[in-house]
């Protein structure tokens, strides 16, 4: 493409140094879903299915804005903490998060696969740190605003409205 | 039978006893042994208590006897119930597999054939953007639907996917013979990333230039204004894309590094940068271009980017004339809670053939404070914003303009925004150039939206 050989040279020299030092290619998960339950909980928790029946559909479109896809929604108990694996398009892409719980207050959100070409900074603790100590009240709103990422608006939108819907999930599953 | 047993073995204690009181009576009454007859009768009366005895022996060998036999029973029922409890155990454990393995079918759409289909790893986007432009000189009012995209991405495994972008710019196009037509369809982005590692990636293809704020994140629901603002757009001829290699490295304290090899401008004598471009189209490739960009994000609501971009012959194509095109900028963005502010400045230098030199430097910068607030859960959020921008660049001539910016973007829900907003032009709406709009300033409505 390019008469200077500099410029092939430099192009052949980067991929051959990436494709030797990755040979473990993988996709941009950042921590598999099972390690993170592990993680969220000093003991096994139990695992438990929440049936998204008509009425709860109905309830959890108000708070998370759409309708959230399947059947049912996984969740982890121990006591009075739950954790909860979610997903919402970002821009395009389905972006996997997790959630733990305890006594209506978020003790923790990760972002466990992201898929998005931009946005990467959302998985990082500098941007995830902000959702720690994060609570809804009856009105929608959270208790503080997440401060975004330029260039990442609709997946910090995404993960916003995710944080809500697992804050009234935990709200509805504890109260029984 | 366990209060049973007691009450007869008390009777017997209590008959044994009387028959051995009688006795020791007897021994210790000095008296004459009993005659024969009395002798019978002790006997008879004790052979009666034998017999006695005997019949409660029997009596209570048969309840034992008894009592195993219903232990027995009971010990079988409870086998039996045990037996059954397991069967039903298994058949619930069976149902809940069967439940699972078809809420994963219908949750996953699953037609039974196995492997899932291409469309489950295709996803497919798009925004929008409507325009409608009113000056001071009517006769360049306009509206326009300036913007048609749509994103196609895919993933052709867990690490190598297609980023692409097709966009209709003004409507439609036609064959008008002499180009007049205004409509364009233009590929902006179509490349494939390999993600080597989570923190390292290669993009190769048609690329988006890794410059300034505007140019990788241009959808109308993030920026403020019905039009790009007029340095991402003259000095940073964004939309700006070229074909070739781009390398991403990412550090966990939010810096990241780019490094791109791409094809280049192609700038004729006229040094306007934005004209210079070939949109990837049979351009030419005699000359490479060099960009590179380092930016922070590792604090929420921050970003602070620098980016370099290096072309050795910018007027790659005019064999008369031979120059170089360095473009440096930097830019800030802060976001906290509903205030953010937006900076940019962009420059670039020309050296060699530049004649008159007032084409060699080339410059323009921006500020834009706003804030947004949340009206309600159903209307969703409110901005307003101001912005400020100076530039001066080159177009067959020196052309200087500041542009003041004031205006309200409205968006209902997070992906669709209404805009107006009202622009004061120092030196004319198009400064003087090609249409000769030379409106002192202008009012604009937009609606944009993606998806």
């Amino acid at each position: 493409m390019f008469s200077q050989p500099i410029a092939s040279a430099l192009l052949l020299a980067c991929i051959f140094i990436q494709a030797s030092f990755s040979l473990h290619a993988k996709e941009d998960i950042y921590l598999e879903p099972d390690r993170f339950i592990e993680q969220s909980f000093d003991e096994l928790p139990e695992q438990k299915v929440l049936w998204l029946t008509k009425d709860a559909k109905a309830e959890i479109k108000k708070v998370f804005g759409r309708e959230y896809p399947g059947l049912r929604i996984r969740y982890w108990q121990l006591g009075k903490r739950t954790a909860w694996i979610l997903e919402e398009i970002g821009k395009v892409k389905p972006i996997t998060t997790g959630f733990v719980i305890e006594e209506n207050r978020m003790l923790q959100m990760q972002v466990l696969i992201y898929r998005e070409s931009h946005g990467w900074e959302v998985r990082y603790p500098f941007f995830t740190d902000q959702f720690v100590g994060l609570e809804r009240n009856e009105s929608n709103k959270l208790n503080k605003k997440i401060d975004g990422i330029s260039g990442a608006t609709l997946s910090v939108n995404a993960l916003t409205r995710l944080s809500k819907l697992a804050l009234f999930l935990h709200k509805e599953v504890t109260q029984l | 039978m366990i209060m049973i047993l007691p009450k007869k073995l008390l009777t017997v204690f209590a008959l044994s006893g009387a028959t051995l009181l009688s006795m020791v009576s007897a021994e210790t009454t000095p008296q004459s042994m009993p005659s024969a007859e009395e002798m019978w009768r002790i006997i008879q009366a004790q052979q009666k208590q034998i017999d006695t005895l005997s019949a409660l022996v029997k009596s209570n060998q048969q309840e034992v006897s008894a009592a195993k036999t219903e232990v027995a029973n009971a010990r079988a029922v409870a086998a039996n119930a045990q037996t059954q409890a397991s069967q039903t155990s298994k058949q619930l454990q069976s149902t809940q597999a069967q439940l699972e393995a078809t809420t994963l079918a219908v949750e996953e759409g699953s037609s039974g054939f196995g492997s899932s289909g291409w469309w489950e790893r295709t996803s497919i986007g798009g925004y929008g953007e409507l325009h409608a432009n009113f000056y001071d000189d009517s006769e360049y009012n306009q509206i326009d639907f300036h913007r048609f995209v749509l994103f196609f991405n895919h993933d052709f495994n867990d690490w190598i996917s297609l980023y692409s972008e097709l966009e209709i710019e003004h409507t439609s196009i036609s064959d008008t013979g002499d180009g007049s037509s205004s409509g364009e369809v233009k590929l902006e982005q179509a490349f494939v990333r390999l993600n080597w590692t989570e923190n390292s990636s290669t993009d190769v293809g048609l690329i988006l230039m890794p410059v300034g704020i505007l140019n990788d994140y241009h959808e109308p629901t993030t920026f403020y204004g019905v039009e790009r603002n007029d340095i991402e757009a003259n000095i940073i001829p964004t939309t700006w894309f070229e074909g070739g290699v781009r390398h991403t490295h990412r550090f966990g304290n939010g810096l990241s590094f780019e490094g791109g090899i791409t094809s280049g401008l192609s700038v004729s004598d006229d040094y306007n940068i934005r004209s210079g471009r070939n949109d990837v189209a049979k351009a030419p490739a005699e000359e490479p271009a060099f960009v590179s960009r380092v930016r922070f994000t590792g604090i929420a609501g921050l970003e602070l980017g620098a980016s370099v971009f290096y072309q050795d012959d910018l007027a790659q194509e005019d064999r008369d004339i031979d120059f170089s095109g360095l473009l440096t900028s930097a830019h800030l963005v802060y976001n906290y809670e509903g205030f953010t502010l937006k900076a940019l400045y962009a420059q670039w230098n020309l050296n060699g053939d530049v004649v008159p030199s007032d084409a060699e430097s080339q410059y323009g910068w921006y500020i834009e404070p706003s804030y947004r607030w949340n009206i309600s859960e159903r209307y969703g959020d409110l901005g307003v914003f101001a912005r400020y921008s100076q530039m001066e660049y080159y177009k067959s001539g020196l052309l200087e303009n500041g542009i003041i910016a004031l205006g309200v973007n409205w968006w209902p829900t997070n992906n669709v925004v209404f805009k107006v907003d009202f622009e004061n032009y120092d030196s004319g709406a198009n400064n003087g150039a090609s249409k000769g709009n030379e409106s002192d300033h202008s009012v604009n409505f937009g609606v944009g939206y993606q998806f």
